[in-house]
């Protein structure tokens, strides 16, 4: 094989993709991101205080 | 501001949602039905082992990975499209961005199911959030589905939260109390006003934007499952896009009849989505069906010129072999759709040939059926050379007549031909999955071939699966508008502007 | 340490199947109805078949016909394919270049013997049966490693299994020569197969140790491997016929 597996950085990239549990971690940051931005926004949204009219059945128009 | 929605509009939208009439009760009923059998033939599968399937060496997968690859590619397009078409502000999206973003939901979790099914031992499924290792393309799938899932559900809810609180503040007064409450909660206190409308704007162009991508990314990983093994029929760069345009097109294809199935459930949406809907997707669906002929010529043609000594027995079977059936009955299917679809934008007009008579068409229909089922049984009498040269030219022939025979018939029901063209398409790539798995797997290098034919478990299965994810649809429809009340306000609001 | 390696010479194999049935008894791997076995469900971690596998195996005229055979442990691959798309490790690469199974991690997703180029990996569709007394003559070794199984004793329904090398010969071997309080010879280690060989056609050893007879063998002109273009680095060594 002449893949540069003598090279410490490509033995840690090996090291990564190959440890079993790495995969699992991956996945939670990404859900656990996911999740995150998204309640955020949704908190974001529902938060906005507005002293104007309320009850707009359907966006403004600009 | 003008009261936009009229009395007529809370009678056809909101209305229908708290009657649980004899309508609805039939339905769950029949489905329940449809869906039982495979339930109780999955719970033998667990006690027995995958060993009540066809599944054999060296074809380890069959039907239930077909029908992942089929569900994920039908849910891409729904959310894919959606999000297009808002980004691209066009205006007919506004009616059926609800149904379009729900499917995506409601396919990933069936699809989801297929993966449980095919695993031999299920009560090990969280082996892989213990032990998931990167480097195996099967983690790349379940990472692009599960964020794909959060993301469309999140757009859905989205694109749901003022609708939710308008049927809080809609819901009649001798509705269940529990429905109420469900309300309230899950419209998390929205109030309408203008900043949270312009958030809501900014949020829901946000999540469209990266929909895009990750949709994307869930079907270009799902064709890495094969592309990546060394397996012949496999080994393709192209597979990645020839998945997502697949994905699209059939997408297309279910969008259109979960539509026609909600507007005729529902009498009243007739007045929402209108023809205009099905004139102007059917402009993308022509495009999406030339781009995937386009690729499907990239794939059969390359392997069939090159003669690769691994490769082409798999292209020899699909072309003339056990897997010619199912390939070019997929052709056939796709090269109707695509005429059907033309023939809808064609000049309608008075034609007096009997060329173009209906009555030709159906019986032009028949005859191509009969031709090609002759060829596709490949009965022992008809092996003679001529006798097969001379059914395949009169299949050509019928099959041609027939499209245009039919085609006076297309133009006049423009809906009911395009349900028509949907279902082929559907049906026409699930044979074309089945085509991309099945004679890879029946064609080892160096296992002896063999074949593969569903058994009543898979079929029962395969049913169940469409069964549930109706189920689904069904019911998920009788809790939310199935069309985007604001959307629809919003686009009234908008025609009144421009008109006045 | 070792880098374990199987030699198989075609020119003297016979094409008994004494292998084949060796590693049955040596590892347990479950018998099937005749109906299944020809519905490609039989299990044989060492397979015997004629070569080329899809044309007619018989060549020449009769009465100068010949048939090739071939015998296929598994290829204990460098750059192994299944390794590479296993989702949760069940099956590695030791330290002495064998590609074992965890039995008790495996999910059964297939995905593995779908992209093994060998098909050496088998897949248990229904829980193991044994036909009349032979469950009482199952060999009773069992590995254990960090608590999951990966050696002959039966396995469950629903998991794959593939050839090992007899690893678990390995293990006991290590542990008599610990027991007496000798050095491990590498030749106190062969596979059930190596050791019935009727026509003496197997031969096994450390690749690494230049003065071994797999290495020796290595360098002969007819060492070749099965499907070498197959991008897996094979280390199952086959010695050409002619």
């Amino acid at each position: 094989m002449n893949f540069p597996m003598d090279e410490p950085l490509f033995q840690f990239f090996y090291w990564l993709v190959n440890t079993p549990g790495l995969g699992s971690v991956a996945i939670a940051l990404l859900v656990g991101a996911a999740m995150t931005i998204f309640f955020l926004t949704l908190r974001w949204i529902v938060s906005a205080k507005n002293e104007g009219e309320e009850g707009l059945p359907f966006p403004p128009q600009h | 501001m003008q009261p936009i929605l009229t009395a007529q509009d809370r009678e056809n939208l909101v209305s229908p949602l708290f009657k649980f009439d004899r309508q609805f009760w039939m339905t769950i009923a029949v489905l329940s039905v449809i869906t039982l059998p495979g339930l109780a033939l999955y719970v033998r599968q667990l006690f027995l082992g995958l060993g009540v399937t066809d599944l054999n060496r060296p074809v380890f997968w069959g039907a239930y990975l077909v029908n992942f690859i089929f569900l994920i590619g039908i849910s891409m397009a729904g959310t894919v499209i959606s999000a297009v078409l808002h980004l691209l502000h066009i205006e007919w999206r506004r009616p059926i961005t609800r149904i379009a973003e729900s499917l995506t939901v409601f396919g990933l979790m069936t699809a989801g199911l297929q993966i449980i099914m095919d695993m031999g031992r299920p009560d090990r499924l969280l082996n892989t959030l213990i032990y998931g290792r990167l480097q195996a393309p099967l983690m790349w799938d379940i990472a692009s589905l599960t964020l794909y899932l959060l993301t469309a559900s999140f757009a859905l809810y989205l694109q749901l939260l003022p609708d939710i609180a308008f049927m809080r503040d809609s819901t009649p007064d001798n509705a269940p109390t529990w429905r109420k409450k469900l309300y309230s909660t899950l419209s998390l206190g929205w109030r309408g006003n203008k900043e949270q409308w312009a958030r809501l704007e900014k949020a829901i162009t946000a999540v469209s934007v990266i929909l895009i991508p990750i949709g994307v990314s869930l079907h270009t990983v799902t064709s890495w499952l094969f592309s990546t093994t060394v397996q012949p029929g496999w080994k393709s760069t192209i597979l990645g896009p020839y998945f997502v345009v697949g994905a699209i097109y059939s997408g297309i294809g279910l969008l259109f009849i979960a539509v026609t199935f909600a507007t005729q459930y529902n009498h009243h949406l007739k007045g929402y989505i209108t023809d205009t809907f099905y004139k102007n997707l059917g402009w993308i669906f022509i495009v999406m069906s030339f781009v995937w002929f386009y690729f499907t010529l990239n794939e059969t043609l390359v392997v069939t010129t090159e003669q690769e000594t691994l490769e082409f027995p798999v292209m020899a079977a699909k072309l003339f072999g056990e897997f010619a059936p199912a390939f070019w009955g997929m052709n056939v299917l796709m090269v109707a759709t695509t005429w059907i679809l033309i023939a809808l934008k064609l000049p309608n007009k008075a034609r007096s040939n009997p060329l173009f008579k209906t009555t030709t068409g159906l019986v032009m229909t028949a005859l191509a059926v009969v031709t090609f089922i002759a060829l596709a049984l490949n009965i022992p009498a008809l092996h003679a050379s001529l006798v097969k040269t001379v059914l395949l030219g009169a299949f050509i022939v019928f099959f041609i007549l027939a499209l245009l025979g039919l085609t006076g018939w297309f133009q006049a029901h423009l809906i009911p031909s395009t349900v028509i063209a949907s279902a082929f398409v559907l049906f026409g790539m699930w044979l074309e999955r089945w085509n991309i798995l099945m004679p890879t797997l029946t064609h080892a290098r160096i296992i002896p071939y063999t074949t593969y034919f569903p058994t009543v478990t898979e079929v029962a299965l395969t049913i169940s699966t469409f069964g549930i994810l109706t189920l689904i649809f069904v019911v998920f429809y009788k809790f939310f508008p199935s069309i985007s009340i604001w959307e629809v306000e919003a686009g009234r609001a908008l025609e009144q502007k421009n008109g006045g | 340490m070792a880098n374990w390696c199987m030699v198989i010479d075609l020119e003297k194999c016979v094409a008994c199947q004494a292998c084949s049935v060796a590693c049955r008894m040596e590892n347990n791997t479950p018998v099937v109805s005749p109906e299944e076995a020809k519905n490609g469900r039989a299990i044989r971690w060492n397979d015997v078949f004629p070569l080329p596998v899809h044309i007619a195996p018989e060549q020449g005229e009769y009465p100068n016909v010949k048939t090739h055979y071939a015998t296929r442990p598994c290829m204990h691959c460098e750059n192994a394919p299944c390794v590479k798309t296993c989702p949760v490790q069940a099956t590695y690469i030791d330290e002495e270049g064998i590609v074992r199974q965890n039995y008790d991690r495996c999910i059964g997703c297939r995905f593995c013997t779908v992209s093994c180029p060998y098909g050496v990996r088998y897949f248990n569709w229904y829980a193991p049966q044994w036909e009349g007394t032979l469950e009482n003559h199952l060999n009773p070794d069992e590995l254990s490693v960090n608590g999951s199984l990966e050696g002959p004793a039966v396995r469950p329904v629903g998991v794959v299994e593939k050839c090992t090398y007899c690893v678990h010969r390995l293990v006991k071997a290590r542990e008599r020569a610990a027991a007496e309080g000798r050095e491990f010879r590498a030749d106190e280690y062969v596979p059930a197969c190596v050791q019935t060989c009727t026509g003496k056609a197997r031969y096994f050893g450390d690749l690494d140790d230049p003065d071994s007879t797999v290495s020796q063998l290595s360098k002969s002109l007819r060492a070749t491997h099965l499907l070498e273009d197959s991008g897996a680095h094979p280390k199952t060594l086959y010695l050409a016929e002619g």
